[in-house]
């Protein structure tokens, strides 16, 4: 074999390998996927601004039940609560029930007046069942065990890049960025047992 | 539901938050909480691990989904009675 041969079945050898492994990649195209905890943290604390500059309104449904399936679909349903809350600033109105809350406290009224939203069962319940996003957020972010980017629901964005101004140039390029927007925040044992204990706690498991 | 809760198992739990962003604000739009408990079977044991939550194998769960929508909310006016009560 002469240094010709040797030579092409070298690049031969490169250029399978680099097809293989997704193609030829310029350096300054791979990208690395942004932290995911860190990512975590900020939506929970843009969340916090957002509600004190504009506030939002948060739609939750609460199901429970038994499930046997690796997917965990609930196949005998014993819980099925809606709630709706608009949330400003650090307080949260149900206009339906006409309740004002704040992570702590909460007051409803009744017709007639003002109680305490804890001191009724249905409040009680609201109260266990119905965390503030924000601070589901924030807590995730202090306590995951782990965090994790999720597959995009969206398409890649098609980034170009600028030609360059020189006489020199070549031509101007694309390449594609993914769009990190869904992830997965794994929590502790202790988390998952204070939700359940919550859970248990509001009541609304008492009837089956 | 008092039947499994009589059976679940506190020590197999297991918890997962799912969350989707805005790709274009970046705020959140859409959180999944998910909490399961292991059940013990007819002779009082829990399978252990992702045993526990497999097909097949009876557990209760706990699905808390919020759906977020940013418009605008105008500031509150709280009746007095009731801003007392949040203090």
């Amino acid at each position: 074999m002469n240094y010709r041969s040797v030579l092409k079945l070298g690049l031969l050898f490169v250029f399978s390998l680099s097809v293989l492994s997704g193609g030829f990649v310029s350096a300054d195209s791979v990208e690395k996927a942004p932290d995911a905890r860190k990512a975590l943290r900020k939506a929970a604390g843009d969340l916090m601004k957002h509600a004190a500059k504009k506030g939002f309104t948060t739609r939750l449904a609460v199901d429970g039940g038994m499930s046997n399936k690796a997917d965990h679909k609930i196949v005998d349903q014993a819980v099925t609560e809606r709630y709706t809350g608009k949330t400003r600033g650090p307080v949260m109105f149900l206009p339906e029930r006409q309740i004002f809350r704040t992570p702590t406290k909460g007051a409803e009224f009744n017709g007639d007046f003002w109680r305490v939203l804890q001191s009724t069962a249905e409040g009680k319940k609201l109260d266990r069942l119905f965390a503030f996003p924000e601070r589901v957020l924030q807590e995730a972010g202090k306590t995951a065990k782990s965090v994790e980017w999720l597959e995009s629901k969206v398409p890649a964005k098609v980034v170009k890049k600028e030609k360059a101004s020189g006489r020199t140039a070549v031509g101007g390029s694309a390449h594609e960025e993914k769009v990190y927007h869904r992830m997965r925040a794994t929590l502790p044992s202790e988390v998952a047992l204070k939700y359940f204990i919550d859970m248990q706690n509001s009541g609304c498991l008492s009837g089956g | 539901m008092s039947e499994y809760l009589s059976r679940a198992d506190r020590t197999q739990t297991r918890s997962f938050l799912d969350v989707e962003l805005d790709h274009e604000t970046g705020l959140a739009n859409k959180l999944e909480l998910l909490i399961m408990t292991g059940m013990k079977n007819e002779q009082g044991k829990t399978a252990k691990g992702d045993a526990a939550f497999g097909d097949g194998t009876e557990h209760v769960v706990f699905r808390y989904s919020y759906d977020l929508q940013h418009q605008k909310v105008d500031q509150f006016e709280i009746p007095r009675a009731a801003q007392k009560m949040l203090r």
